[in-house]
């Protein structure tokens, strides 16, 4: 029987790296995520079974950073995952949350060096000069439903993207990056 | 020709010569000379001819207000017409050209317009070349936009790259003059965030064309050092060669920086423009004042300029416009041009102020209550007339008239709110009014405030105000000297005259324009706007529009306030469509999405289509199929003999979870869910709230708390948006969570009789996938080749046994070659989206096409699906009189007869019998060439169509002129009792 090798969200063996100018574009080339949401009347049990294995649960705009685990705000009681499996996730959360698995929903690019903020302004109009790590927000880049994360105020970020359009992203990325 | 009008001084970098062209003749200028400076610089009066009647046009201003100096820059794909020469940054090899002439600028046979003028008046086009009436679209209305009109486009793609951008800010400062960076220094000192747009190369405004001193240095030194200042801070952002076009809702500025503009063409990669959306929290508006115009006989004449764009040349860019230039004004402002040409050397030959109590001057002879009445000189100023005090007349040699009627504030961008301004008659202009968008200050000349000290005291203080609104606590540094003069007009609209005299130079309007509106009682001035063009050209009528309005009032015996005035809107200065599309052209127009199978099938050279945002295999041609048609018939047949596989991963997967997910699907669906069992799948029709379907699709019950549901392609993101709703708003109160699983699986149909085969040789062997085990319509997690998690889905629309088999799309790639692979020995076929459509259209399945939005359950055979014993979306009003009639449209299949042909689209009529509305019976849906059949089939919706099987009707296609004689049938071509689907 045939072992299946895994692609890229670009399509490659490897992941794609490069850098533009005064810009690395990244892609990483397994993301682990998951989504997480608290069911109803579990809120307790929700939040316990958060601050054991993320932390803590991170408020609108912003992500948790624990134990290498990151937790993205989504939506009201709504979260990504990005570093935790979705099996290990509904094991931690039992019957309190829905979990289902985006390790192959997203694309995941990052983004980093001195223009990276020249470059997202170009993009999406989340204010990325004012994000400082932690930061994280749901936007739109060229009509794409994205998630941009900052790693680092001003130099890292991080840009997620659907997966079945990581190549349009990517163009995306590419020429923004470009045309500084 | 060298430079005839350069002056001594200047804002030009004269180590820096640049070589250009116009109209194929070269001239130099300098670093920091505009087009129109250089061309001024080098004696060049005549740049273009009018709209209308083409008649010799020049420069008049020195700023983005400019209505005649339009030429073509650059050549071939580049070539950009109707460009401002006054805004054109000068740069080495600048090619520009004239345009609206034929065969040259100077002798233009179009100028025969200029004799017909009698007829050529306001609104001519309502009134005359009305017979015989066929010759307006045919004759005259080609003739008449071949003769008006300006530049003309290169109709070659644009070769540039354009961006789109966002911005952020605390303040954002519209304009770099006085006002505009005291207020941008008063901020950005505070700390606030700060962006100052201005849409010049080199901040300052009007202090870069004036000789005032401000605190001692001089006003451009003194910009430059504010500039330096506000470049050092990081809060602050400074645009230059940015304008604020439009002002949006929640405070969102449109602005278009020139990036690439001032060289020959920008870098590869690199943008031509950029339009910013600037979100503010607070603006201020320090866009300044336009001079206005005087209209009297003949005053389009080249060589007649805004007085204060002639002090403009001759301070800012070393340039007179001629050797010996007069003077006409109703203020004193006009003197101070006497008095800046003075100082450079430029002779005067007089200053005519229409004020009887017009000031002395040291310079030059003054003409009180004098105007000028006409003017003459061929293809450019010789001399003016002037109707002195007493009655007589004067000829004044010059070869340029500085005009200054006059200064009206910059108000556009308060008006695009549909703010309303308002008169103020100390100024004789109007000033923002009521209406100014929310967030908004204006200050400096733009609110009518026109010296130098006004303008800073009030950019500093407006500054402070508005920055406390937004809790920012900014503080009122000491402002240097300035002067200070005080507003002198005695307004002049136009001296009476028998000539025409200009008011609105880029559309060619005159007094007399005016005059007839007044006449045919277009008397409001949102109908003289129209019916004279007034005002409506690429400038917006900034020089002319106060003009117009005064003539009226004076004809209509109102104040100019009575009379009021229009509004402007976006854009301010006009803006390529380019730059708003920015990076969203060609095949980059939108985002592509791509199944996990796409590299796969682009090795097989698969012909692709695109369905919705995804780029989908069409078919897979193979060496020797000449046409589409042989390589879908050679699939179908393949795929029903023995095995094929698809790339169905488009399809919407919806991940449903909690306690309530069944009552949930129990509620979108009109059939029901909850009582599905774990490991099955079941068809579901989804309805609108007013009974018509909405989509279908196959949900499968994961666990007890577990669905996905299945979505049409096209479909997806409405039903998920739908779901939503239901979730967020109809039912809060449910335990159900969403989210979308479209992109997590690559999924493949494999259909055939030899589905289970090869599907045996993939997964993994303690799954038994026999029929027994797995029977039609189960589900189940799995796993394949060894280990990697999948979903078995035993669904089928083709009609054949068939599965459909998903695994997480980072093995799709993976996952169809295994597939090929382990189909070998029963000559697996890839089929593409057209064999999909021929066996679904041969199994009678419905897809987008039959759910076109006026159809029901009923309508489709399903009535039955729409279950009594639970509520649902769309069950009730289902259920409407009109919709349960008896006699109702009915889901057919339909066989063309004598080899003829169903075409989709094409309506049903008796096979005998009048062909018109009244006698429509139907409509074909779906059509295909079936190879299994053997004939072109397809299906439809017919009246009482259920019992009228075996019936031959006639399809006629009005529009493409075809018809043929259909038999109806039952939508089933091929197994109509599912025998092969459950094998």
């Amino acid at each position: 029987m045939a072992s299946l090798t895994p692609t890229t969200a670009l399509g490659g063996t490897t992941a794609f790296d490069e850098t533009i100018g005064g810009i690395r574009i990244a892609e990483q080339g397994a993301p682990v995520m998951a989504s997480l949401a608290m069911l109803k009347g579990k809120a307790s049990a929700f939040t316990k079974a958060a601050g054991a294995h993320l932390g803590a649960l991170p408020g609108p705009g912003r992500i948790q950073v624990y134990n290498r685990i990151g937790t993205v705000w989504m939506g009201p009681d709504q979260y990504l995952v990005e570093g935790m499996g979705a099996a290990a996730l509904a094991a931690a959360f039992g019957a309190s949350a829905a979990v289902t698995d985006q390790s192959n929903a997203w694309v995941r690019f990052d983004v980093t060096g001195d223009d990276v903020v020249a470059m997202l302004e170009r993009l999406s109009n989340a204010d990325s000069r004012r994000m400082a790590q932690g930061d994280a927000t749901r936007t739109a880049i060229h009509h794409m439903h994205c998630v941009v994360i900052c790693r680092a105020g001003g130099t890292e970020f991080t840009i997620l993207g659907p997966r079945s359009s990581a190549a349009s992203l990517h163009n995306t990325l590419v020429a923004a990056a470009a045309s500084l | 020709m060298t430079q005839v009008n350069r002056l001594d001084g200047g804002l030009i970098d004269r180590d820096t010569p640049l070589a250009f062209t116009f109209d194929g003749r070269p001239f130099t200028g300098y670093a920091g000379d505009t087009l129109a400076s250089a061309l001024v610089a080098n004696g060049v009066r005549l740049v273009g001819r009018s709209f209308k009647y083409h008649r010799p046009r020049g420069i008049i201003s020195a700023g983005s207000e400019e209505p005649n100096g339009l030429v073509e820059l650059r050549n071939g794909a580049r070539r950009e017409p109707n460009s401002r020469a006054t805004m054109t940054e000068l740069h080495d090899g600048l090619v520009a050209a004239s345009q609206n002439r034929f065969p040259s600028l100077g002798f233009d046979l179009m100028g025969v317009n200029d004799r017909l003028s009698a007829f050529l008046g306001a609104g001519f086009y309502y009134k005359t070349f009305m017979w015989p009436k066929a010759f307006w679209e045919r004759v005259y209305e080609p003739i008449i936009r071949r003769a008006a009109g300006l530049g003309a486009l290169s109709g070659e793609d644009d070769p540039d790259v354009y961006d789109r951008g966002f911005r952020h800010c605390d303040l954002l400062v519209i304009g770099g003059g006085p006002a505009g960076l005291t207020a941008a220094l008063t901020a950005g000192r505070a700390g606030a965030e700060v962006i100052i747009v201005d849409e010049d190369f080199r901040a300052g405004g009007r202090l870069l064309q004036e000789r005032f001193t401000i605190g001692g240095q001089g006003g451009a030194a003194w910009a430059g050092a504010v500039t330096a200042e506000l470049a050092s801070l990081p809060n602050v952002r400074i645009m230059p060669r940015s304008t604020a076009i439009g002002v949006f809702d929640h405070g969102i500025y449109g602005v278009l920086e020139r990036t690439g503009d001032h060289v020959m063409a920008p870098q590869a990669g690199k943008p031509r423009q950029i339009f910013w959306r600037i979100y503010a929290r607070r603006s201020l508006l320090c866009s300044g004042a336009t001079e206005r115009l005087i209209g009297f006989a003949n005053n389009d004449r080249p060589g007649i300029m805004q007085a204060g764009a002639v002090r403009g040349y001759v301070n800012r860019f070393a340039a007179t416009p001629a050797e010996r230039v007069a003077i006409f004004t109703n203020n004193d402002d006009g003197h101070r041009t006497a008095t800046d040409l003075a100082a450079a050397g430029v002779d005067i030959s007089a200053i005519i102020d229409s004020r009887h109590d017009a000031p002395s001057s040291d310079v030059a002879e003054v003409m009180a209550g004098a105007v000028v009445s006409g003017t003459s000189g061929r293809l450019g100023l010789g001399h003016v007339k002037v109707s002195l005090a007493d009655g007589g007349h004067r000829h004044v040699d010059c070869g340029a008239l500085a005009v200054s009627g006059g200064w009206n504030p910059n108000v556009h961008l308060t008006c695009h709110h549909r703010g309303r301004p308002a008169w103020q008659d100390d100024i004789a202009g109007f000033v923002p009014g009521e209406g100014v968008p929310p967030g908004m200050g204006v200050a400096g000349a733009a609110r009518g405030i026109f010296s130098t000290a006004g303008a800073l005291a009030d950019g500093q203080a407006r500054a402070i105000a508005i920055l406390a609104e937004i809790g920012i606590t900014a503080t009122a540094d000491s402002l240097p000297e300035a002067e200070d003069a005080a507003v002198r007009i005695t307004p002049l609209w136009h001296v009476p005259g028998r000539k025409r005299a200009w008011l609105d130079q880029q559309n060619d309007v005159t007094v007399k324009d005016v005059k007839l509106a007044h006449q045919e009682n277009f008397r409001a001035v949102e109908h003289l706007k129209r019916y004279t063009t007034l005002g409506m050209a690429g400038d917006q009528g900034r020089t002319s529009n106060v003009l117009g309005l005064a003539v009226m009032a004076e004809l209509t015996g109102r104040t100019i306030a009575e009379t009021g005035t229009t509004i402007y809107r976006p854009p301010y200065t006009p803006t390529p469509i380019a730059a708003f599309a920015g990076r969203s052209v060609g095949p980059d127009f939108r985002p592509t999405r791509l199944p996990p199978s796409h590299h796969w099938a682009v090795e097989q050279g698969a012909s692709f289509v695109e369905a919705g945002a995804w780029l989908r295999a069409q078919w897979f041609p193979r060496e020797g199929e000449t046409n589409w048609r042989q390589s879908v018939d050679r699939e179908v047949l393949a795929t029903r003999a023995s095995v094929g596989v698809c790339d169905v991963s488009t399809l919407g997967k919806i991940d449903i979870q909690g306690r309530d997910a069944g009552a949930f699907l129990d509620l979108v669906y009109s059939n029901g869910f909850s009582s599905l069992a774990v490991g099955k799948t079941r068809y579901g029709l989804m309805l609108r709230e007013d009974g018509m379907v909405m989509d279908d699709g196959t949900t499968a019950r994961l666990g007890e708390t577990h669905y996905v549901m299945t979505t049409t392609t096209a479909n997806a993101g409405g039903v998920y948006r739908h779901l939503e709703f239901v979730r967020q708003c109809l039912r809060p109160d449910m335990d159900v969570q969403l989210i979308s699983a479209t992109d997590s699986w690559a999924q493949f149909a494999v259909a055939g009789p030899n589905a289970r085969h090869v599907l045996q040789q993939v997964i993994d062997p303690q799954h038994d996938i026999s029929n027994d085990a797995f029977p039609f319509m189960a589900c189940a997690g799995i796993s394949v080749c060894g280990g990697v998690p999948a979903r078995l889905f035993r669904i089928s629309f083709s009609g054949e046994l068939a599965y459909e088999i998903a695994v997480p799309s980072r093995y799709g790639d993976a996952m169809i070659r295994a597939l090929m692979t382990a189909g070998e020995p029963w000559d697996i076929t890839p089929y593409g989206t057209e064999a999909l459509g021929v066996m679904r259209i041969e199994k009678g399945h419905v897809t987008g096409n039959e759910l076109n939005g006026t159809i029901t359950a009923r309508n489709l055979g399903m009535a039955r699906m729409v279950s009594a014993k639970k509520d649902s979306i769309g069950a009730v009003l289902a259920g409407r009189e009109a919709l349960v009639a008896e006699d109702g449209l009915c889901l057919v299949g339909l066989e063309a007869l004598d080899g003829g042909q169903v075409i989709a689209g094409s309506h049903l009529f008796d096979a005998d019998g009048p062909v018109d509305a009244a006698h429509d019976r139907g409509y074909v849906t779906s059509a295909a060439y079936s190879p299994h059949v053997g004939a072109s089939i397809g299906l439809g919706f017919i009246t009482g169509g259920a019992d009228r099987h075996g019936e031959v009707i006639r399809a006629m296609n009005l529009l493409e002129g075809r018809s043929a004689r259909l038999r109806i049938c039952s939508p089933h071509f091929i197994d109509p009792e599912g025998a092969r689907l459950r094998g």
